[in-house]
């Protein structure tokens, strides 16, 4: 694989994104709805910053809050999966029906440098896009009077990382579509499913058939009644022992939804943003509570599952690549 | 334009649909979805059953005076089917199949040529188009139903039997779930004439999707915030006096009052929230009726006896816009199409 | 110049290309024929790297191109049947992009894309490639395959959407760089094509060769795997004798019209009889079916 011949794929992707009329109306949404967003939540951290300083209340808001907006649009309304698998769903099956996959590969390029190059090239487009959008809200701030400190900066930082990780998740689930499946459409289709799967059937389905078979009832039914009716020192003990039981069913079902929720891209994202931008990290003499190590302890499984979902959705969609038929 | 051509296209793109993989595997994503969100239904059902028949429900007499209960409300078997609305109306992926049968309806047959095969035949344009039209209703009529009967066979495993009088509104709650899909569809066998390629269809779809499910919703707090300003508990002092305190609690409440009202208009213009407003009417009205009570008392008004009329005046004009959209985005793919360029 | 040896290629135990064997020298301007589903296209893109053989090797060049193909791609030129652009982007700029990939300086670059848009007539033209004809899609798919002034040109079916007009200019294209000794390989149906142009041929059928050579070489050899007849005819003077011998097959013959479908040319023969019967033949000529007539029978027979 030869660097140059990766950067002329690359640079020709990434223009194609950034210039194609599909990224342009999606990062025009993406940044109305962000900037709705942060309107509001700029709004909102005016009010509590005015509380804070008449002294009704004492914490002090923080301008990550904002970042909230922009993390929310991203991952749970579902615009950074939809920005991210609109770019990747055509880029190898949308070759091969116009016929040009075919043209490229007659030409001195390698197989590994145009998947290589094809997926540098979206994230790429991701990247500015994402950069945009922070930076619009950034400048919301900065009209609004809203300084960052350096250290609020470099959390935002990393969350900007975050979401560009992010992205590129939704991004190589679409690329590996567009490989896998025979038409564009659907290679579209089989990116909804698959992440239907792992947002939703791996974490809610599967863990309540596994909170059923595994825990059995929930014992909370009982309790209301046997709370209503008890009136006696029995009474109140057999209560005891059923609030010791929902205690621990509490606990277990909680653990097999941590568990199964790890599957969720979007689950994992929300987690990590929110670390980073809660106010655990803020204290009100401005040192952290929790070092940077003790965070990530916290959420090692969630950083694990983040960081391993486009390494496997690439390292398929480049296996599926190199030994696709070209008839 | 005459009624056989219209059925022979209709019964062909009918058998297209349901024989199709991807139909298939969209129809149980979607009865997965409505499964686990009626699954979820179980266990509140339960619990208000538990509490229910403890000490009954929240209820306000003529005379105003109000009995306090454990439970929300009555549960009844029809409560379970907002899994149904739930399921559909939660995300993109109940409206997928809905999306996923309209939106290469007409790109797919101009890449592959087949439409202008089809034109060398003696039909008609407008033919054609009703005819695509009508198989994907049936289609998706055929999947609701299925929903449907899944849900009514897993409560009468369960022994929960829905009463008589509860069946016309589950009927009008299949013919409202049809709508909402039939929109959903609408919409993308629009997007379909417009778009050039399949792909292009099917994001644009999703786009539109998401701006007539997701934008008004989002955009109503922040719309209703700024007509009536901030809310009035905001600027609460502590040093309140008690006779201010009664006259903060009425303004409160009339503003949260004000803001559902501005709030429901904006939302009638979201496909998903007029489905979800109705959804609610019928299968749990205790939800629908409470809503912009802010603090005070939540009743139980189907204990109490709704009417018709009372039913029409919340949901009407929700129930008219279930018409309305899928009019429009039929009408301009129609127009569309009749003059749209086939080379 | 492009050989192959043993070249097979086989897709789920179905072997769609069978152990062939073929030998192309350089500057011949080689036909490659055959019915659909013969293995043509599938030996077309094994030879320019595209796909692996399962057995076998294919050399360009003496470059193997299996285990070198960036390098036997850099000497070749290929262009595609149903040849693909990316519609968004201008002709111009669809061919600097393939030929940034040959690393030709911008300026050697441009220059090379201005000879070759106007050698394709396509100089000047400035909308994307979403809006070109077909006419206009071959002919930048011709420029594409030249861009690198490749010494193999592989042609899969260049003629298919041309005008009378376009295939005219086609044939002097090829004619121009046959003549600056370039080697070139054309796949096509068109039989009529094919012969104007192409000095030897090739037949593939159901993975194998079943002929090559000059045309006429291949006519021979299909002539007698399909067991069409000849067919002599003659006119005489006085009315003819009865005719006999082993080979013919079949006489229509009325007083001074004979036509005689034979195996082989027996001219010397009959000519012998007939001087005998002290005729006077007017005329006797020999008909040999032609290649079309071969051709179908090949597919009819498989």
């Amino acid at each position: 694989m030869k660097i140059q011949r990766l950067a002329i794929i690359a640079r020709k992707e990434t223009c194609d994104h950034i210039t194609s009329k599909k990224f342009l109306l999606l990062l025009l949404m993406l940044s109305i709805v962000v900037g709705i967003g942060a309107i509001t939540g700029i709004n909102d951290y005016q009010s509590n910053l005015d509380r804070y300083k008449s002294g009704d209340s004492s914490s002090v808001p923080s301008p990550l809050s904002i970042i909230s907006s922009i993390t929310e649009v991203i991952g749970y309304y579902g615009f950074g999966a939809i920005i991210a698998i609109a770019l990747g769903f055509d880029l190898i099956s949308g070759e091969k029906e116009t016929k040009s996959l075919r043209s490229l590969l007659s030409h001195p390029v390698y197989r590994d440098e145009i998947i290589n190059g094809k997926a540098i090239g979206g994230i790429a487009a991701l990247t500015i896009a994402i950069t945009v959008v922070f930076m619009l809200v950034f400048a919301l701030f900065l009209i609004q009077g809203i300084v960052p400190t350096l250290y609020e900066l470099g959390l935002m930082l990393i969350i900007w990382l975050i979401t560009i990780i992010f992205l590129a998740s939704n991004f190589a689930l679409a690329l590996m579509a567009s490989v896998i499946a025979g038409s564009s459409s659907n290679a579209l289709i089989l990116s909804l499913i698959i992440l239907f799967v792992l947002s939703f059937f791996i974490p809610v389905f599967s863990a309540r058939v596994a909170v059923y078979t595994m825990l059995g009832e929930d014992p909370r039914d009982e309790i209301t009644i046997v709370r209503y009716y008890a009136d006696s020192d029995e009474d109140d003990e057999y209560l005891e022992l059923l609030e010791e039981k929902q205690q621990d069913y509490d606990q277990k079902r909680f653990a097999i939804h941590e568990i199964s929720s790890l599957f969720s891209i979007q689950h994992n994202y929300y987690v990590l943003t929110g670390v980073f931008a809660k106010p655990s990290w803020d204290c009100i003499d401005g040192t952290p509570m929790l070092s940077l190590k003790e965070v990530i302890n916290q959420v090692w499984s969630q950083l694990l599952f983040f960081l391993l979902y486009p390494s496997l959705f690439f390292g398929i969609a480049y296996v599926k690549f190199m030994r696709m038929d070209l008839r | 334009m005459t009624a056989d051509r219209v059925i022979l296209i209709a019964k062909k793109e009918f058998n297209d649909y349901i024989t199709s993989k991807r139909y298939i595997a969209l129809l149980v994503m979607l009865l997965i979805i409505t499964g686990i969100s009626v699954c979820s239904e179980f266990d509140i059902y339960r619990m208000q059953l538990a509490d229910y028949s403890t000490s009954g429900s929240t209820t306000m007499d003529e005379d105003g005076n109000i009995n306090t209960g454990l439970a929300d409300y009555r549960p009844a078997p029809i409560n379970l089917f907002s899994g149904i609305t739930g399921g559909l109306a939660s995300s993109v992926f109940g409206a997928l199949i809905a999306i996923a049968m309209g939106f290469d309806a007409i790109t797919k047959e101009r890449e592959s040529g087949s439409i202008k095969s089809l034109f060398s035949h003696p039909v008609y344009r407008d033919e054609v188009i009703n005819g695509k039209a009508i198989g994907g209703i049936l289609a998706l009529t055929l999947a609701v139903t299925t929903v449907f009967m899944i849900t009514v066979a897993i409560l009468l495993i369960n022994s929960i039997v829905p009463g008589l009088d509860e069946w016309p509104g589950i009927f009008l709650l299949w013919f409202v779930s049809v709508l909402f899909l039939v929109s959903c569809f609408a919409m993308a066998i629009m997007t379909s004439v417009f778009a050039r390629t399949s792909g292009m269809s099917l994001i644009y779809a999703l786009i539109i999707f998401f701006a007539f499910a997701y934008l008004a919703p989002a955009i109503a707090p922040s719309v209703s915030g700024y007509i009536l300003g901030p809310d009035p508990m905001a600027d609460m002092r502590d040093d309140i006096s008690y006779e201010d305190y009664e006259l903060l609690i009425e303004e409160t409440k009339s503003y949260y009052t004000s803001e559902w009202e501005i709030t429901n208009i904006i939302n009638h213009l979201s496909i998903k929230c007029n489905y979800g407003q109705i959804g609610d009417a019928i299968t749990n009205p205790f939800f629908l009726w409470n809503r912009g009570v802010g603090n005070g008392y939540r009743l139980d008004y189907a204990e109490m006896g709704i009417s018709f009329e009372d039913f029409m005046g919340k949901v009407g004009s929700n129930i008219l816009m279930m018409f309305i959209f899928p009019a429009v985005f039929f009408g301009i793919s129609y127009v569309r199409f009749m003059r749209m360029d086939l080379r | 110049m492009i050989r192959t040896e043993n070249l097979t290629k086989e897709y789920n135990g179905n072997c769609v290309v069978d152990h062939l064997n073929m030998e192309i020298k350089e500057g011949e301007v080689f036909g490659f024929l055959g019915p659909n589903g013969a293995g043509k296209t599938t030996t077309i893109l094994m030879l320019t790297g595209m796909i692996e053989p399962t057995e076998g090797i294919c050399l360009i060049d003496g470059i193997d191109v299996a285990r070198n193909p960036l390098k036997a791609k850099e000497v070749i030129g290929y262009l595609p049947e149903d040849v693909g652009f990316y519609g968004n982007m201008t002709g111009k700029d669809n061919l600097d992009y393939f030929a940034k990939f040959y690393g030709i300086y911008p300026d050697k670059r441009e220059e090379r894309i201005d000879y070759l848009l106007d050698l394709v007539r396509l100089n000047g033209v400035t909308q994307t490639v979403g809006g070109y004809s077909r006419g206009m899609n071959q002919r930048l798919g011709l420029a594409q395959a030249l861009l690198n002034d490749p010494k193999v040109v592989i042609l899969d079916e260049p003629t298919a959407n041309l005008d009378p007009e376009g295939v005219a200019q086609f044939r002097k294209i090829i004619r121009k760089i046959s003549d600056e000794g370039k080697t070139i390989l054309i796949c096509s149906h068109i039989l009529s094509e094919i012969k104007q142009v192409c000095r030897t041929l090739g037949i593939l059928s159901q993975g194998k060769m079943v002929a090559q050579g000059t045309t006429e070489e291949v006519e021979e050899q299909l002539r007698e795997q399909s067991n069409i007849p000849m067919k002599i005819t003659i006119e005489s003077i006085k009315p003819l004798p009865e005719l006999s011998h082993p080979d013919i097959l079949e006489i229509h013959k009325t007083e001074n019209r004979a036509e005689i479908s034979v195996n082989r040319d027996i001219r010397r023969e009959l000519s012998s009889q007939l001087q005998e019967a002290s005729n006077g033949i007017i005329e006797m000529h020999l008909e040999k079916p032609g290649l079309e007539q071969l051709f179908l029978k090949v597919y009819r027979r498989d």
